[in-house]
This record gives C-alpha cells, sequence and structure tokens, in this order.
C-alpha cells in the first residue's frame, strides 16, 4: 500500500460510517469481500476495486461520495511550478497523528533521517542516536502510520535484502490560522505517483 | 460413514453484478387495492353519506402513516449518520405531516370551522420542504457533474408546471386571493420535490440504490400530479370526496413505503 493511502485510509472507514451509517458499510465490506476477497481497509490500496463496489451502490453517486470523502481528509494546492504539490490535512485525526509523530522526538528524528534519501532501519537509527529496542518499535510505528514508505533494497554482504524506508513527504508546515491548527505536507513525487487515492484527487 | 450427498447443491455464486429488480406485483396489489377502495366509495347510494368522509379521512392517514413508519424504521436503521439519518427522517417526518393534517382538516371540518385555509395547510404544507430536504441532501452528498441539459431541466420543470398553474388559476380567482397563493404553494411544493426526485433517480439510476429512487420518483409522480390535479378541480370547483383523484395520493404514499423498503433491502 502506498504510504500516503495508508496515512488517508484510516480515515475513510469512519467518514463511510459517519455519513451514511454502520448498516451500509457493513454492506460495503460484505460486498468487497464477496466480489473481490478484500476488506475495506484492503480495498483502499486497490481504489479501483472499491470505486467498482461504490459504482455497484450508488451509480453515479460514487464519484460524489468518493470526492466529498476525500475532501474531508486532504485538499490539495497546486503550485505554480505544477511540480511540487501542498496537501492541506482536513481530517483532524491525520492533524493529530502527524503532530504526535511529530511531537516525539525520537520519531521527529528517524522522520528527517529518512527525508530525501531512503535508508536502511539500522542506519535510520544509527543517524537519530537511538536505542534499537524502542528504535525498532518507533520506525514499526512510523510504518503503519504511513509516514514512512518502503523504497528500494539493499543486499547485505549474506545476500539478505534488507528494504530502504523513505518518509512519505518532503516538507512539512505547521501553523496556526485562527485558532486552527493548520497541518500542510507536501508529498514525494513517487508517493503521489503511487497513490490511487491522489490519482483521484488530481483529477 | 461417509455420506455421499447426491443433490442438486450447486456452490453458491457471487454476482457479478448487483441488480435490484422493481416487484410489479406490488404495484399490482396497490392498483388492485385502490380500485377496490374505489368501488366501494361508489357503492354508497348517498354521496353525501357521513360515513364516506370517514372512510376516506381513515384511508389517507392510514397510507401516509404506513409511508411515516417506513420512514421512520430507515432513519432508525441509519440513525446518528449525518446524510441518511437525518435525510431520512426528514422524510419520515413530512409523511408524518400529512397524516396530521389530514387529521386536523376532518376535525375542523367535525366542528364547523373552514378547514381551508387552515392551520391544515401549513401542516400539509410542511410536507414539501422536509422531502425537499431528504431529497436535496442526499443529491448535494453524492452529486456528480450534473450536465447542463439535466440542470435545465431540473430547472424548467417546476417553473413550468407552475407558471401553468398560475396562468390558469388567475383567470378563476378573485384576484391575487389566499387561496390563490395557497393553491400556488402547493403546485410549487410539489412540483420542486418532483423534479429533485427525478435528479436523484438519474444519479443513482446505474446502481441498486437506482431502484428505490426510481420507485420513490413515482411515488412522487403521483403525489404531484395528485396535488395538480386537485388544485385545477378546486379551481373549477369540481373536486368531491369520492373522485378517484384521492388514489393518487394514497398511492403515492404506497410506492414511496415501497421505495423505503427496497432502500432497506438494497444498503
Amino acid at each position: 500500500m502506498s504510504g500516503l493511502d495508508a496515512l488517508i485510509a484510516k480515515s475513510i472507514k469512519s467518514i463511510v460510517k459517519d455519513n451514511l451509517g454502520d448498516a451500509t458499510f457493513e454492506r460495503i465490506e460484505k460486498r468487497l469481500f464477496e466480489r473481490h476477497g478484500i476488506g475495506f481497509t484492503q480495498a483502499v490500496e486497490d481504489f479501483g476495486k472499491l470505486d467498482v463496489v461504490l459504482r455497484e451502490f450508488f451509480g453515479d453517486g460514487a464519484v460524489g461520495i468518493e470526492r466529498r470523502i476525500i475532501d474531508k481528509i486532504v485538499i490539495l494546492e497546486e503550485s505554480k511550478r505544477n511540480e511540487k504539490k501542498w496537501i492541506t490535512l482536513e481530517d483532524s485525526r491525520l492533524i493529530e497523528l502527524m503532530l504526535r509523530s511529530l511531537g516525539d522526538d525520537d520519531k521527529k528524528n528517524l522522520i528527517n533521517s529518512a527525508i530525501g534519501e531512503p535508508l536502511i532501519i539500522s542506519d535510520m537509527l544509527e543517524i537519530s542516536k537511538i536505542p534499537q529496542t524502542s528504535g525498532y518499535r518507533k520506525i514499526n510505528a512510523l510504518i503503519d502510520d504511513g509516514i514512512l514508505i518502503p523504497q528500494g533494497y539493499v543486499t547485505t554482504h549474506d545476500g539478505k535484502r534488507v528494504t530502504k524506508y523513505k518518509a512519505v513527504f518532503e516538507n512539512i508546515s505547521i501553523s496556526i490560522e485562527k485558532n486552527k491548527i493548520v497541518v500542510k505536507v507536501q508529498p514525494t513525487l513517487e508517493s503521489i505517483k503511487n497513490s490511487h487515492i491522489m490519482q483521484i484527487v488530481c483529477t | 460413514m461417509f455420506s455421499f450427498k447426491k443433490s442438486d447443491d450447486k456452490p453458491e455464486v457471487v454476482a457479478e453484478k448487483l441488480t435490484e429488480k422493481i416487484n410489479y406485483k406490488i404495484f399490482l396489489i396497490i392498483i388492485a387495492g385502490l380500485l377496490v377502495y374505489q368501488f366501494y366509495l361508489y357503492s354508497f347510494k348517498n354521496p353525501d353519506d357521513p360515513n364516506i368522509e370517514i372512510v376516506e379521512t381513515t384511508v389517507t392517514t392510514i397510507t401516509a402513516l404506513v409511508a411515516s413508519a417506513a420512514g421512520f424504521l430507515i432513519a432508525k436503521r441509519y440513525w446518528k449518520s449525518n446524510i441518511f439519518g437525518m435525510s431520512y427522517l426528514a422524510l419520515a417526518s413530512g409523511m408524518l405531516c400529512n397524516a396530521v393534517a389530514e387529521r386536523i382538516y376532518y376535525f375542523l371540518e367535525q366542528q364547523g370551522q373552514t378547514p381551508s385555509p387552515s392551520v391544515a395547510d401549513w401542516v400539509w404544507l410542511a410536507f414539501y420542504p422536509l422531502t425537499f430536504y431528504h431529497l436535496a441532501r442526499n443529491i448535494k452528498f453524492f452529486k456528480p457533474k450534473i450536465s447542463t441539459p439535466v440542470k435545465a431541466f431540473v430547472i424548467l420543470l417546476p417553473v413550468v408546471i407552475t407558471g401553468v398553474y398560475a396562468f390558469l388559476d388567475f383567470g378563476q380567482e378573485q384576484g391575487l386571493t389566499t387561496n390563490y397563493f395557497l393553491g400556488l404553494a402547493y403546485i410549487v411544493g410539489s412540483s420542486v420535490i418532483l423534479s429533485a426526485a427525478i435528479l436523484g433517480a438519474i444519479i443513482f439510476r446505474q446502481g441498486t440504490l437506482g431502484t428505490p429512487w426510481l420507485i420513490l420518483a413515482i411515488g412522487i409522480v403521483l403525489t404531484t400530479l395528485g396535488d395538480n390535479w386537485y388544485s385545477y378541480l378546486d379551481v373549477y370547483n369540481q373536486y368531491s370526496i369520492t373522485h378517484p383523484l384521492n388514489l393518487l395520493w394514497y398511492g403515492g404514499y404506497l410506492v414511496i413505503a415501497y421505495a423505503l423498503y427496497k432502500h432497506k433491502k438494497v444498503l
């Protein structure tokens, strides 16, 4: 799953439930399992399948629901050069997740180390000067939250392939506007390209 | 030890595409029931028999309550959800308004007071904004891009219906009276919800939710036809309590109840 999709998937489930009710969510999830053998969270990875099922239920209304769900989570801002895109996080859970990750010194250092070039976990721990036990736990949490994404491998001297990780964004901006915390992230181009959800946002 | 199942049990095949068909038998049952009722009314030898009014007001109240109860059940199913929960609560409340208004009208008539214009009309009119809220909330949430011809149709339909009525009624009424504006309010309300219901049916038509929305649109078409027909008959003083136009309202309410049942079945 694309890191960006994992980040966004956390909110989609609750947004569907909040707007259309638990019963509707269960019907959609049941149909996803029947037709594609996947759950709702997995369907976010393969957004095309989620789209097919939503269309089965709502017809053209699926387009509206998808856009609305995404608009509640993120707002895409086009830059003048059209290369770097800033995304404003709208969903409070996403904002909280991001602030909690950056509020933790160890996690912040790990994220900083992984911005730009992808690194293997041991290198990230070494650069960030974090003990291995707690370091692995925190890195796993960042991977689960979609803030660190796998990108490429290195082969060790004994032939094992070790995954390299990179931060999902290149820049982050946190500001307070009219008593509201505004978090904007600038995702890497690869994460936008690999995100099914961002493809819908961008169209 | 071992039992071989020699049966016709076939493995369950998952449907390639979900479909939801309209059960036309339900429509036939509704039509048959309404025809039986109408012939029953005709069986009264005296058209001024007070029992006719009791029967008529009871049937109107019950059919509206059936639709209202179906709406409340759906609202309960999606309770606390922003779109379905609230919108179906509004639709159910709108149908309840029809039932309550009918009782108020009957009560005022029995008391020898003028039943219309009266508070009963305000309660009847409340059906339109509540139903419009239901339709608009769903359409706004699911709204895909609406093509210009569809937009034009949705705007022109209520304008044409209202315009024709306003023109015909203005010639009959003694100027801009309360009755004129009241009649106009019913026409505006019913034509606007008709237009929104058709738009909803267009949006959902390729999904399974399209079936309940199509049925809902049919139900609203029937009530709109009833409202329009009643308004024209009222203008020319040709309405009577046994007039078959009442069947359009009863049928409309029952079809709306069927649409709500279908919604529950689909989602």
